[in-house]
């Protein structure tokens, strides 16, 4: 323990191997980085620090992360029902880490400014938890600095008042979107296949095609999610490539119960091919799994074209000359 | 007045936040319409304060500084007591202290007011003692390793934020239950036989 000055927690922690924190003293408020073998201190005195900054963000990830883990949950059930106890554990704590680092994901990034620097406050992730620190910290730099009166804010020159805000154009990528277009109409394709087997048609290289075709559509999926973060492609587009995501492992995972309950309830005859494929709760797997390809991809299309086409620079118009 | 309104920026796309929506209570990014909360304190407004240069001598005889023997000394250093000029002389802990006892204290980890970083040697010596154990062989090293460790950081300056010895007592009492297992094992092959 170290001598002197006297520590004490603040609301507000991140991290699992490599942790922040924030603690208080007497003078200042002391940011703790802690890897396991060591920490680093950053401290801020009340008499310099001069804005706090906190930004609600757009915790997009949050709501994806919920669906899987429920998804999950629902299949660990499913699987504990089925008497599969080893997978139905698995299932369960995958749903669990994944709920978990939902629930933690941040929704919020606060900043602190000094004469010197503009530092990130790491721990300060979640709106609730910022809110209770900054108050406490608040006031212990009103108690050493006092409040700012009305007459210091009336005084900022009147330009900046008047500061018209632009985005900064930096922050987005030009994104063609031409990898879009083709996962979708590739989407499109994986429910048309799908729909062959919901008609009965029984063919070694078509089910070869669309497994084929579904693993080149998560992969592509996977990469445009990829390219299209902070890009200026359209956010319906974002959003349907997120759904399309989700909506494939969900139907990854919906599958395999399916599957696994129908072979239960089967039994021996689950040999018998044909048997499995006019199974109702198959037949009806599959019905979904052609609306949601096909919706998603047409979806997709459609938003994409008619992003392009408002982004797309008017056409020069040649006037006549008089 | 020395306002750098560029500086206060909307974390979620950097634009810069009017003054406006400076000390409101609900605010939006007039650029990616982001809720925020900017608070602004009276440092915000206050000049820096200007660099002391020091005072030349003007007479002999007067008292100068240890380091600028050409500068009038204003006080003498609380810590070693050498007399300082005003560019040396640096207000600490409510005295005036001297750039090298400052240096010197911080070098040994006297200062826990100074250090940007410490060691955490309590949870070395727990990971040494739990991590090889996984693999069972190697604990015939790491076990007197860990004690070894834990011996010899138990006094050494730990984190600057509360924390007990509780790791290192962990630690120790792994490491003696890992040595007692193996010196159980080799008692038991040699009489066995």
């Amino acid at each position: 323990m170290s001598a002197g000055t006297p520590y004490y927690r603040l609301p507000g922690r991140s991290g699992l191997f490599i942790s922040h924190s924030l603690w208080m003293s007497a003078d200042h408020v002391l940011s703790v980085r802690r890897n396991p073998f060591s920490e680093s201190y950053r401290r801020y005195y009340f008499t310099d620090i001069q804005a706090i900054v906190l930004t609600e963000l757009p915790n997009v990830m949050a709501p994806y992360g919920y669906t899987t883990g429920a998804l999950f949950v629902a299949t660990a059930a499913a699987l504990s029902y089925t008497q599969h106890p080893v997978w139905a554990i698995l299932c369960g704590l995958i749903a669990l880490v994944t709920l978990w680092l939902s629930w933690r994901s941040a929704d919020c990034a606060c900043y602190l400014q000094t004469t010197v620097s503009s530092e990130m406050l790491p721990s300060l992730r979640k709106q609730g938890t910022a809110g209770k620190t900054l108050a406490i910290i608040k006031a212990q730099i009103e108690k050493a600095q006092g409040a700012v009166s009305a007459e210091a804010l009336e005084a900022v020159p009147a330009d900046t008042r008047a500061r018209q805000v632009a985005p900064p154009k930096s922050a987005l990528r030009h994104c063609t979107g031409r990898l879009h277009w083709i996962v979708f109409a590739l989407m499109v394709m994986r429910g048309a296949l799908s729909s062959s087997s919901l008609l009965g048609v029984v063919s070694v290289p078509l089910n070869l095609a669309a497994g084929g075709l579904g693993t080149v559509v998560l992969l592509l999926l996977v990469l445009a999610a990829i390219q299209q973060r902070n890009s200026d492609l359209a956010v319906d587009v974002r959003r349907v490539i997120y759904a399309s995501l989700v909506f494939y492992i969900a139907s990854g995972l919906a599958g395999f119960v399916v599957s696994i309950y129908v072979a239960f309830r089967l039994g021996q005859q689950a040999a018998n091919r044909s048997m499995l494929l006019a199974n109702p709760a198959i037949r009806f797997f599959e019905l979904l799994d052609l609306i949601g390809f096909c919706a998603l991809g047409l979806a997709g299309l459609f938003f994409l074209w008619r992003h392009q086409r408002s982004s797309a620079p008017p056409s020069i118009e040649l006037g006549t000359s008089a | 007045m020395p306002i750098a309104p560029e500086h206060l920026a909307c974390s979620s796309c950097s634009a810069p936040i009017p003054a406006e929506d400076w000390n409101r209570e609900h605010a939006f990014c007039a650029a990616c319409r982001a809720p925020l909360t900017v608070q602004i304190f009276p440092a915000f407004f206050a000049k820096p304060p200007a660099p002391a240069a020091g005072t030349a001598l003007l007479e002999a005889g007067e008292a100068s500084c240890f380091y600028h023997p050409r500068k009038q000394a204003v006080v003498p250093c609380d810590r070693c007591g050498r007399f300082l000029c005003s560019l040396c002389q640096v207000e600490f802990l409510g005295q005036n202290w001297c750039p090298q006892c400052i240096q010197s204290s911080t070098e040994k980890g006297q200062l826990a007011q100074l250090d940007p970083s410490r060691k955490l040697y309590d949870n070395m010596a727990l990971m040494l003692a739990i991590l090889p154990a996984c693999l069972i062989w190697p604990t015939i090293v790491t076990a007197p390793a860990t004690l070894y460790v834990c011996i010899r950081y138990w006094g050494a300056p730990s984190s600057i934020v509360p924390r007990t010895k509780a790791r290192f007592v962990i630690a120790i009492a792994l490491a003696a239950l890992q040595i007692g297992a193996w010196i159980w094992l080799v008692l038991f092959l040699i009489y066995r036989r």
